[in-house]
């Protein structure tokens, strides 16, 4: 671990602002926006809200991957890193420090927004769990579709991993029924946490693997 | 002492010939230029040097277990940082050394100012501050004078002569020619 390649890339991505703290507000426009095309007096129930929030923290975590590897392609500095072998390292750094600076922060939006709604604090804490954990396996998986695709455009990479994720937003909308219901959500927890900790192990090879053919 | 050793290397993309049965040998502390006309392959073999392509044919020794100092077409530059953010990032210091690099090139004052604002010729006079910084014992460098003025040019030249008094090796690769004692190896693609 290189401490001084991952204070560069948290330098880097905080200067840009647009890019962390543009997806963050898109999702707070989204969220806002969301119960006033709703009836709120109406008996919506809290599932609703919650596959709401899953659906836009997916969306909006694509957003916010989308240039995660194409400016350091553009200027030379994945070749750099190439050259001295540290391409897994720091697709793993990036996926980390994007995790960190639009992962996090958009779950605990999401934690505040079903706050508001009158969602209780156990549910309203499962969720911020959920998706802590499942943002992480968004990320993982977006960067590797804008791996795929750094010189023909996201959507190509999009289109092939979003069919990854929905065993994710299936496991997340189970997760929210049992909360719900009362039941005990340990199991999906823990699948979700084996998948997050399967995919952070492993993607980040392959990113490295297909940036390197890239750069041939 | 051998360094680099290439045997019948050639290389095809998309059914096109790039590299056609190159053969040659570098030894450390050598200074190669390796030259050709446009689209020859001349960053080919530079790439496949530092291990980034593979040969499609023929058989690459490289002898070389250090990290290399390679300087590409592209700048490494974050146009969105200044001079100064970009330096730190890439890991220099600022110290006198670095200043009067930056004040040689003309870029002192301009430390604050965010890299996108610089012309072509100023980028790679900073790209090549980190190149100037570097210890390795391996240079490899693409076109490094494209782009620099006449007395960027010579101070260039300088300090790649005086790297190869220290034993260094530096590889590059340029359509200019001038009189240094540099050995060259033409590629005909």
């Amino acid at each position: 671990m290189d401490s001084n390649i991952l204070f560069i890339e948290i330098y880097k991505l905080f200067k840009r602002r647009r890019a962390w703290v543009g997806p963050v507000l898109v999702f707070l426009l989204i969220i806002i926006s969301f119960p006033l095309t709703l009836d709120i007096n109406s008996d919506n129930p809290p599932q609703i809200y919650l596959s709401f929030i899953w659906i836009s923290t997916l969306l909006v975590t694509m957003l916010g991957t989308e240039l995660i590897f194409s400016e350091d392609f553009e200027d030379g500095t994945l070749e750099q890193y190439a050259v001295n072998n540290h391409l897994t390292e720091i697709v793993f750094y990036k996926i980390l420090v994007h995790w960190v600076l639009i992962g996090i922060p958009l779950a605990f939006v999401a934690f505040l927004f079903t706050l508001s709604l009158d969602i209780s604090i156990h549910i309203s804490s499962i969720t911020l769990l959920c998706l802590v954990i499942s943002n992480l396996i968004f990320i993982n998986f977006f960067s590797l579709g804008n791996a795929l695709s750094l010189k023909k455009g996201s959507i190509l990479g999009l289109l092939i991993t979003i069919p990854f994720l929905i065993p994710v937003l299936i496991v997340l909308g189970k997760m929210t029924t049992s909360a719900l219901l009362g039941l005990s959500l340990m199991g999906h927890l823990s699948l979700l946490v084996g998948v997050m900790i399967l995919v952070t192990s492993f993607i980040p090879f392959i990113i490295s693997f297909i940036l390197r053919t890239h750069l041939e | 002492m051998k360094l680099i050793e290439a045997k019948n290397i050639s290389y095809k993309i998309n059914d096109r010939n790039i590299l056609n049965n190159i053969s040659f040998v570098i030894n450390y502390g050598e200074l190669v230029k390796i030259s050709g006309d446009n689209g020859s392959g001349k960053t080919t073999i530079l790439k496949i040097i530092i291990g980034l392509t593979k040969q499609t044919k023929g058989e690459l020794i490289n002898h070389n277990e250090d990290k290399v100092c390679f300087l590409g077409h592209k700048n490494n530059l974050k146009n969105y940082l200044s001079i100064r953010e970009n330096l730190l990032i890439q890991g220099l210091k600022l110290d006198s050394f670095n200043l009067d690099l930056l004040e040689k090139f003309n870029l002192r004052k301009h430390i604050d100012n965010s890299v996108g604002t610089l012309s072509f010729g100023q980028q790679k006079k900073l790209s090549l501050v980190r190149v100037l910084n570097s210890d390795e014992k391996i240079l490899i460098l693409d076109e490094p004078f494209v782009g620099l003025d006449q007395n960027s040019k010579e101070f260039l030249k300088n300090f790649m002569e005086a790297k190869v008094n220290e034993n260094k090796t530096i590889i590059f690769t340029s359509h200019i020619d001038f009189e240094d004692d540099y050995r060259e190896i033409k590629i005909n693609g």
